[in-house]
């Protein structure tokens, strides 16, 4: 079942000094299986609207629909318990959440803790290590033993060990380099292609937003500024300006290019390898000089 | 978490923001000292009143006062009962199943409660004026002469400030790593007991090992920037006394001065047939 957020506001310590509008009527529709990004300037409402998918926090206007749950400020947290399994929420850095004695217990600990049976448990994690690509050797180990990057592909386990419909990340690759952040978006994208999960992930690596996803929502003070395909929303240059979002390099060199007088098909571009591919495609249609 | 609004600065610009954090600390230990005196019931009366007027200057919501007492109706529900069971003098009040309560019992209560509100609000007013690193300046002054016994009154300031400096990070990381727990199943509201533990301890060990690393990381960019406790230094912002300041002082004195007379001599300010 789809996300929706209905006319969604909230607002930080309403009525003290330190008040703050973080969402202002914002209104979404997410689809099952989608790849969405959301995008936008610090301090734009990303990690807030995020939050809102899995009932951490409450609209302090509107509804938000997630599965058969639904959300408006009075709605009760123990009411929607079980929805924090469904809407899957890895923070980022989510290495810092990692607190067992050691990695096998630390992935089951958010399936214990909503009643998943101890054999299936055990069934998720061993197929977990191996689609996060991890040695079953680690399970025994202590989490802070472990790399930066292992650490973090644990803290992902233990939230996919839930086995949501939809996941929620928050700047996945923030502090990976780039071969490790390219690693977990192919995971993601796995994810989301054969297991048929939802992805809704916030990033400011716009290179990601092209390749991966398949719909960017643009966040402007937390009000939706901009929501389509990706290329689209990179080739508006007047939005870019507006918004001050860098537009992804291959757009960039693209753009050169089609001002230069190259009749490219930007739709046709998601990285360097597509953008060879259609320079070649217009070239051997002949343009002339 | 951020909606902890006792002892937090308040970011306003009122007179008593603008006045020195070394003044302001004499003046609530003055008022302080004098809250805690056996008051006559006119004079606790005065204090209060005054107490009123400086957190309606500061701009302290009352609301919040009252908040915070809240949290301690229990310990005044413990005194209460002690008292009931432990003051046997004056008139009985009235009787609970054979029982005489005492009308000292319950005014004996009523004044600690009414210090403790007191006092709660003078504190409320210097932390919610002071910038938490003015205080520690301030602390530092009064500490400096106790550096002729070797007292390390610079390393204890900078600790304090340190310390403050990271309480908001602190809460805002026990904030962060809660959330990432409660997606992860733990109810610290709900849930059995066990369930709790569990949850708690899933808090306090990544805020530890967090707080470790950040520590270590804080040391090594002070060494780094060639910090070196015993060297001198001096202040971006260094502490004046204004004419305010003298104002406020003037002001702490007379009324320090009244409540002592009323205690010691009161027919000399003729409050003495109400004593």
């Amino acid at each position: 079942m789809p996300v929706t957020f209905n006319n969604v506001s909230y607002i930080y310590l309403p009525h003290s000094p330190y008040e703050h509008v973080a969402l202002k009527h914002v209104n979404l529709k997410i689809e099952d299986q989608e790849f969405v990004a959301i995008i936008g300037p610090t301090g734009s409402g990303k990690s807030t609207l995020l939050q809102h998918i899995n009932g951490l926090l409450l609209p302090s206007e509107g509804s938000i629909n997630v599965n058969e749950y639904t959300i408006t400020p009075k709605t009760k947290v123990r009411s929607i318990r079980n929805l924090r399994r469904e809407a899957g929420l890895v923070f980022q850095f989510p290495e810092y959440q990692l607190f067992e004695a050691n990695v096998h217990d630390d992935i089951a600990f958010g399936p214990k803790n909503f009643g998943v049976p101890a054999a299936e448990i055990e069934e998720r994690i061993n197929s977990l290590m191996t689609t996060v690509g991890l040695p079953t050797s680690l399970l025994e180990r202590s989490p802070f033993e472990l790399s930066g990057g292992q650490k973090r592909r644990v803290a992902l386990c233990g939230i996919l060990a839930m086995n949501p419909s939809i996941l929620v990340l928050d700047e996945p690759t923030a502090g990976l380099d780039p071969r490790g952040g390219a690693k977990s978006l192919n995971l993601i994208k796995k994810l989301n292609e054969e297991q048929g999960k939802t992805i809704i992930l916030v990033t400011h690596e716009m290179d990601i937003v092209l390749e991966y996803c398949q719909r960017v929502i643009l966040l402007i003070d937390g009000e939706v500024k901009a929501d389509g395909k990706p290329a689209d929303i990179f080739m508006n240059q007047e939005l870019l300006a507006e918004s001050k979002i860098v537009q992804p390099q291959v757009l960039q060199v693209a753009t050169r290019l089609i001002k230069g007088g190259l009749k490219l098909d930007y739709r046709n571009i998601k990285n360097a390898e597509d953008l060879a591919n259609e320079i070649a495609r217009v070239k051997k249609g002949g343009v002339s000089k | 978490m951020k909606n902890i609004t006792l002892g937090r600065y308040l970011p306003y610009d009122t007179w008593i923001h603008r006045l020195d954090p070394r003044f302001k600390i004499i003046a609530m230990i003055a008022l302080l000292v004098c809250v805690f005196q056996p008051l006559p019931w006119i004079v606790n009366g005065f204090l209060a009143l005054v107490i009123l007027v400086l957190l309606l200057m500061s701009r302290v919501k009352i609301s919040s006062i009252f908040k915070s007492l809240k949290a301690m109706w229990f310990m005044i529900l413990v005194i209460l009962i002690f008292n009931v069971i432990l003051i046997r003098t004056g008139e009985v009040l009235f009787t609970i199943f054979d029982y005489p309560i005492y009308t000292k019992a319950l005014l004996q209560t009523a004044t600690i409660a009414v210090r403790l509100t007191l006092m709660i609000s003078i504190t409320t007013i210097l932390t919610a004026t002071t910038r938490p690193l003015d205080l520690t300046y301030g602390l530092e002054f009064f500490m400096t002469p106790l550096k002729v016994i070797k007292f390390p009154a610079h390393e204890i300031a900078m600790t304090i400030s340190i310390a403050l400096r990271f309480i908001p990070t602190l809460l805002e990381e026990t904030e962060k790593i809660m959330k990432a727990q409660a997606s992860r199943g733990v109810d610290l509201k709900g849930g059995t007991f066990k369930q709790k533990i569990n949850g708690i301890i899933a808090l306090i060990i990544p805020l530890f090992v967090s707080s470790f690393q950040r520590s270590e990381e804080l040391a090594n960019a002070m060494e780094a920037r060639g910090y070196n406790p015993s060297g001198k230094r001096t202040r971006y912002r260094t502490l004046k006394f204004h004419a305010g300041d003298l104002v406020g002082l003037i002001v702490t004195t007379v009324i320090v001065a009244l409540v002592f007379i009323a205690i010691y001599n009161p027919a000399l300010i003729g409050i003495g047939g109400l004593v």
